[in-house]
């Protein structure tokens, strides 16, 4: 399982995440917290990783990596309709709320991440990037494959979600990602019954399709 | 900072923490670390209890839904499936989380909800009438389980919760769109035949996630389903 936290451990050090400094690294977001040279404007796009924060904010950056992530990937697909049949109606005006939804989901993560003295995020995810989100919209001809796209990328996003639930910290952090993760299932409900399959597939959540830290951001 | 989010102290836990779980006083305890615990525990038991006293009054209410003439129609068939399904669901639900109260030495709870039982006992007429209460009774589950992962001490609770906040987060989000197809005058879509996706209205895909935020204003009390 590759989620924030091992789902079998019981007895966690729940010391390890308590709100603290970040780890000594090198790349730019860590360096705009006071550790290293500030980026120059023409330097190429910093990556980096969410285990470079500690505990409750990493878990608070691979979160926005993954929003950032579906705002981008809707906007390229709506900036493409005209290719892709165009897509129902029904599809457009969809994207175009999820896309709004994501915006406000990173910008409360982001909220949190400023609000312990460190720099929002404006990266996306690169690891689910080039995993799927890039070649899924290669392959995509059509509003279905789309939706499908869409409703890979939603449920890899609320498994993280359901991972993180397991391992924040911090009660108001915890709060507001169980008021996202209901959201983030809303999405994959709604792409799901538009494609003719089962909305709920399952009666349990499931943490597999969870991504972990040490994913790259950038 | 994102908007209506929910409140940092839920008032269920503040009222236990002071009047003592399950009305009894805490007395003669050592100290305050074991006293937190016991009492942590206990609450935890309650809102497992009354989580499983919330699937319960889901599961018979879509029993009685599902025998109705209205939704044994060629044109229900997709939603028939669909609420079929989540019967099922919330049975295993009932199930898991009267084991997770056990396993933190509570008893299960068989019950009911007593408010959410009134009202489900309302007398249903036609199809939006349907999809209004179940959808009504998806978003009281789930908003007091959103309201119980900030309260549940147990983590393997916690995450048993979260998992089952997603589910009826999906069911009412699939209920709004089926519903927001019965507002636009076009019911037959709800089966989604081949083809059918290009005559759905715009706003009835967004109809099922209306908001960036879910609030818990419709949580039901930690105590409510409480075995006592």
């Amino acid at each position: 399982m590759t989620g924030l936290r091992d789902p079998n451990a019981r007895n966690i050090d729940r010391r390890r995440f308590l709100l603290g400094g970040v780890a000594a690294a090198g790349g730019g977001l860590l360096a705009a917290c006071g550790g290293g040279p500030e980026p120059r404007p023409e330097d190429t796009p910093v990556v980096t990783r969410p285990d470079r924060l500690e505990g409750d904010l990493a878990v608070a950056a691979l979160l926005v990596s993954l929003e950032n992530l579906l705002v981008s990937v809707y906007q390229e697909a709506l900036d493409k309709r005209d290719k892709l049949g165009p897509p129902p109606p029904v599809t457009i005006s969809l994207l175009e709320r999820l896309q709004e939804h994501h915006r406000e989901h990173a910008e409360a993560w982001n909220g949190i991440l400023t609000g312990a003295g460190k720099p929002g995020i404006t990266g996306v995810n690169l690891t689910v990037k080039s995993m799927t989100s890039e070649p899924g919209l290669l392959r995509i001809r059509d509003g279905a494959g789309l939706l499908s796209l869409g409703q890979e990328l939603e449920t890899i996003t609320a498994a993280t979600y359901l991972a993180a639930i397991g391992a924040i910290d911090n009660n108001a952090a915890l709060k507001v990602a169980a008021s996202i993760q209901t959201v983030e299932n809303q999405h994959v409900a709604v792409m799901g019954y538009l494609q003719g399959r089962p909305p709920a597939p399952e009666g349990f959540a499931r943490t597999d399709a969870g991504r972990p830290l040490t994913d790259s951001i950038g | 900072m994102p908007r209506e989010l929910p409140d940092a102290v839920p008032p269920g836990r503040r009222e236990l923490l002071a009047t003592g779980v399950a009305g009894a006083a805490i007395v003669g305890l050592a100290g305050l670390g074991a006293r937190a615990a016991w009492a942590d525990q206990a609450l935890d038991v309650q809102l497992l209890q009354t989580a499983a006293s919330i699937e319960n009054v889901l599961v018979t209410t879509y029993e009685s839904v599902l025998t109705l003439p209205v939704l044994n129609t060629s044109g229900t068939t997709r939603l028939r499936d669909i609420l079929g399904a989540a019967r099922t669901h919330h049975a295993d639900h009932a199930r898991a989380f009267n084991d997770a109260a056990g396993r933190l030495g509570g008893r299960p709870q068989t019950g009911a909800n007593p408010a959410l039982a009134q009202t489900a006992g309302r007398r249903l007429g036609d199809l939006s009438q349907i999809l209004d209460l179940a959808h009504e009774l998806e978003t009281a589950a789930a908003q007091t389980y959103q309201n119980d992962v900030g309260l549940l001490g147990d983590l393997d609770a916690r995450k048993l919760t979260a998992s089952i906040l997603a589910v009826e987060s999906q069911h009412a989000a699939v209920l709004l769109v089926a519903r927001a197809l019965l507002t636009a005058n076009v019911p037959d879509l709800i089966n989604l035949e081949a083809g059918a996706l290009a005559r759905f209205p715009a706003e009835t895909g967004q109809a099922g996630t209306p908001e960036p935020f879910t609030t818990v204003d419709q949580a039901r009390p930690a105590g409510e389903g409480a075995v006592r």
